[in-house]
């Protein structure tokens, strides 16, 4: 089966610093790939061209074919590091809007998702916390039966036990012909639910392997490794 | 896809706008309650002063709600297509003219919604204060003497009132259109900027604003520049028009053309920087 | 809970181990029924191609058996489990005698220090 993206020559120039160099990637089909690389490596920039929040400066980007659009947009189910949420709304009201742009969205396992993490569904996103913004925002993409998952540090601000709630929901929804990329700096956490790590620096792919390829070969842990390849 | 945003977009602003024409409803009602009692009648020291005080407040009131409203519509665009809300807007499996269609329409729905309430505020307190110190009643003198109007204002303007009316009304939609497109393309080019976006927006409206202001006024010399140079100026050697509506309907019309060809430039260029030109912080 | 896992070896292999030990010592029974793939990685927290490699490899060595009907099931042949067990026991013993020679320890002085552990408990 063709590959679920391939990104060709992506470059994106901020004034005078070089965010993505001339970066070449092939995202395959039914993968959990962990997007690794210190801050300010181009994590953030790459993921926000793949979903068409930024315009590269040079480049190709294409998921199942299409560059970034409307077509692309329909089935990559995305989660920013940040909080789109407009106050004024219901967490029900939240479920709906995303149930009527999104054909892919399955309105049974959002509310079952955020029963499990005791959000109610009438509450008014203005009075729920930080951590449980995130949360929503979560279940919101994770309910989705998209071909590409694209989360951007999605462990990095919530508690310990909804942390493992999330890696299992993620493993749950895991289908053979969706991949999950995952950017984070906690690699610890979650190199043992990836299938492939992407190393990031300066705007450039370092590393793309197996994990196990890794553990294998150089005999310490996805962690380990990644400290030792960025140590300063 | 359109027709779900614009519902969404309706459903998540309509709550400010709403509240503006709420209040300017409100002012309106204490000002025909205060025209229809003989408060205004009595001899009361400074009465006068008060009277003016209450004009100036009120139409200040107006204006302000109208541009409250503006700026409402304005704001919105800004902040849920280019800040964070913008993530959850620019994923969304749509188009950006569709994003744009959106929320440009219902912008023009509100503007509309409230130049009719600005309209409905002023003309009812005009009827009450004309029935009340005056005596008069407007809207009855009107209805009653109806087709005299009809056919007084077809021999001064040369156009008959309905056709007046609705060039009148085609003319308010696309100037409010206009109005919200400017804004629209200075938030836009606004984010050209590497930072300070909203001032960069300002820049650009303020430029864009200037830009048109030389159109218009070149404009205006049009209609007369034509008749200038008509065989009959030449004939008589001086130019006049045959009634009002002589000058005034042409003026309109090119009006009207100026404002569909630039909304129509505007709206491109709108449109070309959500969708080619994105770079969201 | 997840299972433990060390950040060093290879996780597939250490869920094998895992996996046999869940077998020898009787969480799942001979001929009874594995949980699937995907409910196996949630238990264990790790990506279900890690777990789906390991449960081939055990395949592989016969101990669990897959029908087309039912699932993958614990293999029925009882020696094939003792023998694993037995070769696990082995394993074990066989670092556990290296760990404690690097120590300094004989052969001899290990085996009384067992006997003398064994007595304690």
């Amino acid at each position: 089966m063709e590959a679920l993206a391939e990104i060709r020559g992506l470059t994106k120039v901020y004034g005078n610093t070089l965010a993505v160099n001339n970066l070449n990637l092939v995202i395959p089909r039914g993968r959990i790939i962990g997007l690794l690389g210190p801050n300010g490596s181009g994590k953030t920039t790459l993921i926000k061209m793949i979903n068409g929040l930024l315009t590269p400066t040079a480049g190709q980007i294409l998921i199942n074919g299409f560059a970034p659009g409307p077509e692309t947009k329909a089935r990559i189910a995305y989660l920013p590091e940040r909080t789109y949420l407009q106050s004024g709304m219901k967490v029900s009201d939240l479920v709906d809007f995303f149930r009527d742009f999104y054909a892919d969205f399955n309105r049974d396992k959002a509310f079952t998702m955020l029963s499990a993490l005791n959000i109610p569904f009438t509450a008014q996103l203005k009075t729920l916390s930080k951590g449980t913004k995130e949360k929503v925002q979560l279940i919101l993409v994770m309910s989705r039966d998209a071909d590409l998952f694209i989360l951007d540090e999605p462990i990095a601000g919530v508690d310990p036990a909804a942390r493992d709630y999330i890696l299992k929901t993620i493993i749950t929804n895991y289908n053979e012909n969706a991949s999950i990329l995952l950017s984070t700096h906690l690699i610890s956490d979650i190199e043992n639910i990836l299938d492939e790590v992407i190393f990031i620096r300066e705007g450039q792919v370092l590393t793309h392997m197996p994990v196990d390829q890794i553990r294998e070969q150089y005999g310490q842990s996805v962690d380990a490794y990644f400290r030792g390849v960025f140590a300063c | 896809m359109l027709k779900k945003l614009f519902k969404y977009e309706w459903k998540h602003f309509w709550k400010i706008p709403a509240s503006i024409n709420i209040f300017l409803g409100i002012i309106t009602f204490i000002g025909v309650i205060s025209l229809a009692s003989p408060f205004w009648s009595l001899d009361l020291a400074g009465i006068d002063i008060m009277l003016g005080l209450s004009i100036f407040f009120y139409v200040l009131a107006i204006a302000a709600g109208s541009i409250a409203v503006t700026v409402c519509v304005a704001v919105r665009y800004y902040k849920n297509v280019y800040t964070d809300e913008g993530y959850l807007t620019n994923t969304l499996p749509v188009t950006a003219r569709q994003i744009v269609i959106s929320k440009l329409s219902v912008g023009i729905l509100w503007s509309i919604i409230t130049g009719a309430v600005v309209c409905i505020s002023v003309m009812s307190l005009i009827y009450t204060a004309m029935l009340s110190y005056e005596d008069v009643d407007i809207i009855y003198e009107l209805l009653h003497e109806f087709p005299e109007i009809l056919i007084a204002f077809k021999e001064e303007m040369g156009i008959s009132l309905p056709l007046f009316l609705f060039i009148c009304l085609i003319q308010l939609l696309l100037n409010n259109t206009f109005s919200i497109l400017k804004i629209y393309t200075a938030i836009a080019l606004g984010q050209l900027f590497a930072r300070h976006k909203v001032a960069g927006a300002i820049i650009w409206y303020i430029g864009e604003y200037v830009v048109f202001e030389i159109i218009t006024s070149f404009m205006q010399r049009v209609p007369s520049m034509f008749n200038i140079f008509s065989p009959f100026a030449f004939s008589t050697g001086y130019y006049y028009y045959d009634s009002v509506g002589d000058y005034l309907v042409p003026s309109m019309l090119g009006s009207i053309a100026f404002s569909l060809i630039f909304s129509g430039a505007l709206y491109f260029l709108t449109e070309h920087m959500l969708k080619n030109r994105l770079n969201l912080d | 809970m997840a299972w433990n896992l060390s950040a060093d070896k290879p996780i597939y292999s250490q869920l094998v181990e895992i996996i046999q030990i869940q077998i020898i010592s009787g969480r799942y029974k001979a001929g009874d029924r594995l949980p699937s793939v995907r409910e196996l990685a949630a238990e264990a927290s790790v990506n279900p191609n890690t777990m789906q490699k390991a449960l081939a490899e055990l395949e592989r060595n016969a101990l669990i058996i897959t029908q087309r009907t039912s699932g993958r099931i614990v293999t029925e042949d009882t020696e094939l489990i003792q023998k694993t067990q037995s070769d696990l026991a082995n394993e074990y013993i066989r670092n556990f005698f290296h760990t404690m020679k690097e120590l300094g320890y004989s052969a001899e002085e290990i085996v009384s220090l067992v006997k003398e552990m064994a007595e304690k408990e």
